[in-house]
């Protein structure tokens, strides 16, 4: 996963969960250290820990408690480099599950890896690629068939009907075509 | 007064009978001197009188006094001669006093033929016997969640009462009791894993099972069958000891229940008896089995 710098001054990491989240010791989230309330962002170029303070949002999911958390950093304290989110979590009858690594396991955690990595600039779309590609008939339409791509291999397919002058898609990466 | 025991429960409204158990009340009298019987009832309040009367429901029919005291055995195969079988059937109950039996009152297994009867157990098994002392019983079968049983939240008193006389008409009034309650809720009811038999949530796949632990004598449940839940329509249970889902005793039923693979809600029905193949009392049950942790998903944000 790629996190593009751009102009941001924090970076957000929100968890979310498939079923309510247990108690700890004394909080639903434990750190690689067993600390309760935070993760830790490992630096893996650096081989160093940040911690991340998490809270609940509750009002993400009305009815379901403990499911969804958030904590923010600011990306000044975070170099371009490779990361993991390290923790454990618990549900309510007491199966874990460790993010990433954890520094005391159990030994029979569910581990589920969590990397990214934080990257300078912002992520721009290249330019486009047109192409048209054999007229096909659909009835008694006849329509025209584009194919754009980008070059990160990003394709989208676009139907132009015959006679239309433009119509607008829109895909993952907010790419607009008029 | 005695007291009309359902595997040994019913004496008080803490070790009361569960509601809904099959039960066989049989009216009997050891002095194998009955000619008429005058009325027989479960009322819900003591004295001579009879309110409730099954006279006329019982078997045999109250009209059949077989009586006697020069009935033998003959242990090729397994037969007791009485007067007459006339009336009779399998399942009807005798009293029978002899040296070599305990006496008390046995259950018919067959009417071989006018005169000869087989006796569930076979109690004189060994070696033929004479002047075996008889006197045909009357049995009520029903449940005690039928009319005129009564049961309540903390153990309603039910009377059963019996009036007979002799040749000589010289009467007596029997009468006993027995409690019966209704089922509690909860865990006090069917504890599964520890905790109520519906909602919960356990870690694995097997789960411990305690049926009315509250009660002295477990309700008089004895036997327990799995099934189909009435809604789900299906089962995911089977016994831990021993597997399957058919009939079992109560100590092997409470050797607890194993779900079947896989996490997610599991679905059955348990069937309290207080006899081997008797009348079911059904209670659905219910766990939803998570044995694996959290499934999460991170999601990077700038802000």
């Amino acid at each position: 996963m790629l996190f593009y710098r751009a102009d941001h001054t924090n970076l957000v990491i929100r968890l979310d969960s498939n079923e309510p989240l247990g108690i700890l010791d004394t909080d639903y989230i434990e750190d690689y250290n067993g600390d309760d309330g935070q993760l830790t962002i490992y630096n893996v170029d650096t081989i160093t820990d940040t911690p991340l303070s998490m809270v609940p949002l509750p009002f993400e999911t009305p009815g379901i408690p403990n499911d969804v958390f958030q904590g923010s950093i600011l990306l000044s304290s975070l170099p371009d480099n490779d990361y993991q989110i390290r923790g454990r979590v618990r549900d309510v009858i007491g199966n874990y599950t460790i993010l990433s690594a954890f520094g005391s396991p159990n030994g029979n955690e569910r581990v589920m890896m969590f990397e990214f990595s934080i990257v300078g600039g912002e992520f721009i779309p290249s330019a486009l690629r047109m192409r048209i590609v054999p007229v096909i008939e659909r009835g008694a339409m006849v329509d025209e068939f584009i194919r754009i791509e980008t070059i990160e291999n990003l394709t989208r397919s676009l139907v132009v009907q015959e006679n239309t002058r433009s119509r607008t898609i829109t895909d993952n990466n907010r790419m607009q075509l008029l | 007064m005695a007291v009309v025991l359902l595997n040994s429960a019913g004496t008080s409204a803490d070790d009361p009978i569960l509601k809904g158990l099959g039960i066989d009340v049989v009216f009997w009298t050891s002095s194998m001197d009955v000619t008429t019987i005058n009325d027989m009832g479960i009322d819900p309040t003591t004295g001579a009188t009879i309110t409730n009367s099954v006279k006329s429901s019982v078997t045999p029919a109250d009209t059949v006094v077989t009586a006697g005291a020069t009935g033998s055995y003959t242990n090729s195969g397994s037969l007791y001669t009485i007067s007459s079988t006339t009336g009779l059937a399998a399942d009807d109950y005798i009293y029978l006093s002899h040296a070599s039996l305990t006496d008390g009152i046995y259950k018919i297994a067959s009417v071989v033929d006018g005169t000869d009867l087989t006796i569930v157990g076979d109690p004189l098994n060994g070696s033929d016997q004479t002047n075996v002392a008889y006197q045909v019983a009357w049995v009520y079968i029903t449940d005690t969640g039928t009319s005129p049983f009564l049961s309540n939240g903390t153990g309603d008193e039910n009377f059963i009462k019996f009036d007979a006389q002799d040749a000589g008409a010289n009467a007596t009034d029997f009468e006993a009791n027995c409690f019966v309650r209704d089922a509690p809720t909860g865990s006090s009811y069917i504890e599964l894993e520890g905790g109520d038999y519906t909602g919960q949530t356990a870690g694995d796949l097997s789960h411990t099972l305690v049926i009315l632990s509250g009660w002295t004598n477990n309700g008089g449940v004895t036997h327990l069958q799995l099934a189909n839940h009435s809604v789900q329509t299906q089962n995911d249970f089977t016994w831990t000891t021993g597997g399957g889902t058919g009939e079992v005793t109560l100590a092997t039923a409470e050797g607890g229940l194993t779900a079947g693979a896989g996490d997610g809600m599991k679905y059955g029905r348990l069937e309290l008896k207080s006899s081997a193949g008797g009348t079911a009392v059904g209670i659905d049950i219910d766990i939803n089995v998570d044995s694996s942790g959290p499934t999460l998903g991170i999601t990077l944000l700038g802000g």
